[in-house]
């Protein structure tokens, strides 16, 4: 007994074993941006972290999948003045541009207007707010570089030569960036991006935006015998079987129908109220990266008519703040988050009706929430499917010059709609317009490297403290019966591998 | 039956040279009461003042005239600044705004020894780690000190619960002007003002200074504890000219803080020197701080440089200037951010003080590249209310 006595005096007293400085940086930038969470949903916060420190082996998509939810170290990062990300010499005086935050490639995707018409847009605002342009554009070239480091899984060689094109692909960004900002702050229009502006990579978008648009119901619900339509559930792809929809809780799925009204109410071109009423809905499971723990359903609606081919998919997630650090008064461009949403659509897409149905609303059970269509006529850019034709470097280098060009068009603008923005950045990069080229291009190789690294030590951090994170579990911070209904614990976790 | 004598004292926020004189009043007539065989003598000398500024409210050093019976106080206390700023941050649009940079209240209680206090705080806030939801960004109280102690011999005093840290609440008491500008290791969140754990002071007898230890969380009161390691500070405060009356108000102040935070147990140490001359009507100092890590970055250390003066040349009249550098990166490059203050007010009542301040806000090329709305300057107009009470008794058997 008093051996065991002195041996807890000796661990009281001692500190904890020093560790790798860089594995602590990381550690303490994810618990600080998840902790709550990590608190009062362990089981969704595991698979979280565990999809971010998945490694195939076949040549999966790795460190980009890591790269998606990292987005608090890469914060950390832009504010650590000893790191290259953190440095510019073409920082931008004026009004900050209202962008959506985190512009890494999956996060575009094609939008189908009001009018039908479709385009590339961003489809992801959960991390929407003022930001520094070169914190965007960074971003941007980062994730533009592990993407052509992560193409070509199955093609050693096609990898090899991407990855020997990738300074040339940050180039084709930045150049674009730097050119279109240019034009746009000398009055040029803000333009829809609504081909595939000579990139291969955009054009298949396009394409299986035209082919994807009648294919959602038949892949996501299944109709009985009274030809009445219902959601499937349970593993919906063999391939992703930590992807499910699972039942709704009762107490959720009873506040759809008002969560529901309130989002039509606040649609710019409201459908009728008949348009929206529930026929069923689901809670989908293992679905993003960052927002892998966030609250998700599938709402089956009624539609234009009682004819169950027209029947209307929506998701209808859960939203968080943005995380952006406050930089200039007023810190917080809005006073709540679904507002912040609501103002996302209207500055950050070229149209604010890109997705009649994207609006957010300030409340589904108490959390703030977002609705927006669910259908294949709205494909993400995805890095695994860069190989072939689609993952050669002038396939890379067409996608990231479009890429580019549209991000200038999002930190062209303001809170106030002005493309004040774009006439501060475009000041700044013509002090030097090449040299800010080949800056841009050196930081984002460096930083590509040094997220690679990151995602080896975010898999060792994970070995040693769990996939908690070392977050001490505390039996109080269990969340109230019907919360937890609502929560639901995945059935199955991306398992990583252990680091060795 | 017991009998209760009650002395009640109201308290204003007196100027601090009247809390000083105060204080010296209670002790002369201490003095000069003899030793223990006197009945209480309830008096309306020993008002006491709860001097302004502070990371927590001073401690009251009073006692009751020697008694037989058993001395029992409880001190309730308020302390509000609010402000208008305009900030017009170099490069983007003016902004101006209330702010409401401190919002407390607090009661006190001593029986005997034993002695504790709570107190609440407003704080902005309800980002996804409130405890409870709020609509919008509301305003909400929470608290910044729940702790009970025991002062032994006048000499030893032990805090356990959520205490006031040792250090920031002393080198804010220096400087008296927390209304005009935080402390620099306070303005760059670098050490916490509140932590769950304990402290252990010593007085030097004859008002020569303080020497304490404490053992916190080291996560601040604002976070939850997140990793085996815990904090120790130590901490001396000195008035090494003691001996000669006029150089006592040269104080010097040193402390250590050997810590850690996050589940990565990222290092958190600080090594703080100060020497400050505090005179109730004057006051002036310096002090420097070795940061070694910073916001989760163990291996980043930086330099903290901090001056200060204050002077009330005329009665009621109030001037303060502060300058603060904080070098963020000693391993080389320019990433320094710097923070000129200036103010100039009135006590216009005891408890009441108003100032008008000027902010102005430099960084290095590589600071403002980390945080691009350092440059600029804001003109603030404060008003700054103490007040607290003191209400004490004897029971007697």
């Amino acid at each position: 007994m008093l051996r065991s006595a002195l041996a807890t005096l000796v661990l009281l007293c001692a500190c904890e074993a020093p560790l790798d400085a860089r594995e602590t940086a990381i550690v303490g930038a994810m618990v600080r941006a998840d902790g709550p969470l990590i608190r009062s949903r362990p089981a969704l916060m595991a698979g979280k972290y565990a999809r971010m420190a998945r490694f195939d082996a076949a040549g999966g998509e790795g460190a980009f999948d890591f790269y998606r939810g990292e987005a608090p170290v890469f914060r950390a990062d832009l504010a650590d003045g000893r790191l290259p990300i953190a440095r510019t010499e073409f920082e931008a005086a004026g009004p900050l541009p209202f962008s959506f935050g985190d512009p890494h490639p999956e996060n575009f995707g094609i939008l189908v207007a009001s009018d039908g018409t479709a385009a590339l847009e961003p489809n992801d605002l959960d991390a929407a707010d003022r930001i520094p342009y070169h914190w965007e554009l960074r971003r941007l070239t980062v994730g533009l570089v592990l993407a052509a480091r992560q193409s070509n899984a199955d093609d050693a060689a096609a990898r090899a030569a991407a990855i020997a094109a990738e300074a040339d692909v940050v180039r084709a960004c930045v150049t674009a960036y730097r050119d279109q900002t240019h034009a746009l702050a000398g009055g040029a229009a803000l333009a829809r991006v609504t081909t595939g502006g000579g990139s291969a990579v955009i054009a298949d978008l396009f394409r299986r935006s035209a082919s994807g648009a009648g294919t959602t119901l038949d892949e996501l619900t299944t109709l009985d015998g009274s030809g009445a339509r219902h959601l499937r559930r349970g593993v919906l792809d063999p391939t992703q079987p930590e992807q499910v929809f699972v039942e709704l809780s009762d107490a959720a799925r009873a506040d759809v129908p008002r969560v529901l009204e309130a989002a039509r109410a606040r649609m710019t071109s409201p459908p009728p109220a008949e348009q929206f009423t529930l026929i069923d809905a689901v809670r989908e499971l293992g679905s993003g990266v960052a927002s892998w723990p966030r609250v998700r359903a599938i709402v089956l609606l009624r539609g234009p008519s009682d004819a169950s081919d027209d029947d209307l998919l929506l998701e209808l997630k859960e939203l968080g703040d943005s995380g952006a650090p406050a930089v200039y008064p007023p810190f917080r461009p809005t006073d709540d988050v679904a507002a912040r949403i609501v103002l996302a659509t209207q500055t950050v897409w070229a149209r604010a009706d890109a997705d009649p149905f994207w609006v957010a609303t300030p409340s589904w059970l108490g959390m703030p929430a977002q609705v927006r269509s669910e259908t294949n006529a709205h494909p993400t850019l995805r890095v695994h499917r860069l190989h072939g034709a689609l993952g050669t470097p002038a396939a890379l280098v067409d996608l990231a010059r479009v890429l580019g060009g549209l991000l200038a068009r999002i930190t062209a603008r303001g809170l106030d709609g002005s493309v004040a923005p774009a006439r501060a950045i475009d000041a700044a990069i013509q002090r030097d317009p090449d040299r800010f080229v080949e800056s841009e291009v050196a930081v984002a190789i460096e930083h590509a490297t040094r997220t690679e690294e990151d995602f080896e030590r975010f898999r060792s951090a994970l070995d040693r403290l769990g996939l908690d994170l070392g977050v001490p579990a505390d039996a109080a911070d269990r969340p109230r019966p019907e919360l937890m209904d609502l929560f639901c614990a995945p059935p199955t976790v991306p398992t990583p591998e252990p680091y060795r | 039956m017991k009998r209760v004598l009650l002395v009640l004292c109201l308290v204003l926020a007196m100027p601090p040279g009247a809390w000083a004189q105060g204080e010296l009043e209670s002790e002369s007539e201490v003095e000069g009461e003899g030793e223990h065989d006197v009945e209480p003598q309830p008096t309306e000398s020993y008002r006491f003042a709860w001097a302004p500024g502070g990371e927590s409210p001073r401690d009251a050093d009073l006692d009751l005239p020697p008694s037989r019976g058993t001395p029992w106080a409880f001190e309730p206390g308020m302390h509000v600044i609010g402000e208008y700023a305009l900030t017009v941050p170099d490069g983007s649009d003016w902004f101006h705004e209330f702010r409401l940079p401190r919002a407390w209240a607090w009661l006190g209680f001593r029986f005997e020894g034993v002695r504790g206090r709570v107190l609440v705080e407003g704080a902005q806030g309800s980002g996804a780690g409130s405890l409870f939801g709020v609509a919008g960004d509301s305003v909400v109280v929470r608290f910044r000190e729940a702790w009970v102690g025991y002062r032994a011999f006048d000499l030893f005093e032990l805090r356990a619960g959520l205490v006031p840290t040792l250090t920031p609440s002393a080198l804010t008491q220096l400087w008296q002007m927390r209304a005009v500008s935080q402390d620099g290791l306070r303005q760059f969140d670098l050490v916490a003002p509140a932590d769950l754990g304990a402290t252990l002071a010593f007085d030097i007898p004859d008002g020569w200074g303080r020497i304490a230890v404490a053992y916190y969380n080291g996560d601040g009161y604002t976070s939850r504890e997140l990793n085996r390691g815990k904090t120790l500070e130590t901490f001396v405060q000195l008035h090494p000219l003691r001996f000669v009356s006029e150089l006592a108000p040269l104080t010097l102040t040193l402390a250590y803080q050997n810590g850690s935070v996050g589940t990565g147990a990222a290092r958190a140490d600080r090594f703080i020197g100060s020497l400050a001359w505090d005179d109730p009507r004057w006051g002036i100092g310096a002090q420097a701080s070795w940061i070694g890590g910073i916001a989760d970055r163990g291996d980043r250390e930086g330099l903290l440089l901090d001056g200060w003066a204050r002077v009330e040349p005329i009665e009621r009249l109030l001037i303060a200037v502060r300058a603060t550098s904080f070098l963020r990166n000693l391993a080389g490059g320019q990433d320094r951010i710097t923070v000129l203050t200036g103010a100039i007010g009135a006590r216009v009542a005891d408890p009441l003080r108003a100032f008008l301040a000027f902010d102005g806000r430099l960084a290095d090329d590589v600071a403002q590249s980390t945080d691009p709305g350092t440059r600029g300057w804001t003109l603030r107009v404060v008003v700054e209310g103490v007040l607290a009470g003191h209400f004490e008794g004897v029971v007697t058997p």
